[in-house]
């Protein structure tokens, strides 16, 4: 009796030791249909592939030497590799893959790398440059990958 | 509600007018806007204040802003046309996306009622496209290839 006892308070511990984590997962959905406001699935799934290393490592070496312009051929090579979808919308992945490949913070800031044609973007910019550089300690691009 | 990359991309390929893209784009400013005001209005339990405060919060502001930015940017490719500014537009999202993977992350740490709340907050882009369209500012449907 005094072992089942043990074991129920084991079992309400380990419960609640698993809250978190399901809360967590409650979160991660609502971020991952944040996200697809942003990108819909085939951008999701392009970047998603980027994030993980398919395509960041096999960028050219230019693009890890080069500009945001030169993520444009980020874009090509992942079209190469038959990445679906990419052809149409590739100067928006390239930015975004040379915002991987480089770190999007200090990109992000006027003069390091875009040109922001709308005062609403530059200071959205500034502000997820900021928030990323300074919350959470997202780190600015190194001297030997920005040259 | 479409995203900003199928909005691109449908308007790219002549999927739809310009029109139609310009209110898809709308519709994203408008959630994002919506999500902002409804920020502050969340009810944080005490012991969550701080990371509220210090990490959540400026997070998601910053996000909704970076969507607000970026869909804003793309407005300008229905006159331009210019692929190489959509470059900036991909830069913005992806920080949007980093804020969202931060906010995920320090989640976590949070009570379960606060991380409802977070969820609430960025739960139903589709209420607000409802409201927007009673609003009148989005009368017309956009369907995609995926």
């Amino acid at each position: 009796m005094a072992d089942m006892k043990v074991s129920a308070a084991k079992s309400a511990q380990a419960v609640t030791e698993t809250q978190p984590q399901k809360a967590e997962n409650a979160v991660s959905k609502f971020v991952k249909g944040a996200k697809n406001a942003l990108f819909g699935k085939t951008g999701s799934a392009i970047l998603a592939g980027a994030a993980s290393g398919a395509l960041i490592g096999g960028l050219p070496g230019a693009i890890v030497g080069g500009t945001i312009g030169l993520g444009v051929a980020a874009a090509s090579n992942a079209a190469e590799s038959g990445k679906k979808g990419l052809s149409t919308v590739n100067a928006v992945l390239a930015g975004s893959l040379a915002g991987m490949a480089f770190g999007i913070p200090g990109l992000l800031v006027a003069g390091a790398g875009a040109a922001f044609a709308t005062g609403t973007a530059q200071n959205a910019a500034k502000k997820v440059s900021e928030t990323l550089g300074n919350l959470f300690q997202k780190s600015e691009p190194t001297p030997a990958a920005a040259q | 509600m479409s995203s900003i990359v199928e909005l691109i991309d449908a308007f790219h390929d002549k999927k739809i007018s310009s029109d139609d893209y310009l209110k898809g784009l709308d519709r994203q400013i408008a959630y994002a806007e919506n999500r902002l005001k409804e920020l502050p209005r969340q009810k944080i339990l005490p012991d969550d204040q701080a990371l509220w405060q210090e990490k959540l919060l400026p997070g998601l502001n910053a996000a909704f802003e970076g969507m607000i930015g970026a869909a804003t940017e793309a407005k300008l490719y229905a006159k331009s046309r210019d692929k190489d500014s959509l470059s900036s537009v991909g830069l913005l999202i992806v920080g949007v996306a980093q804020l969202l993977d931060e906010v995920e992350a320090a989640s976590g740490k949070v009570s379960v009622a606060t991380q409802q709340a977070i969820g609430d907050v960025l739960s139903a882009p589709q209420d607000d496209v409802a409201l927007a369209t009673i609003k009148g500012t989005a009368d017309s449907a956009v369907t995609f290839l995926d």
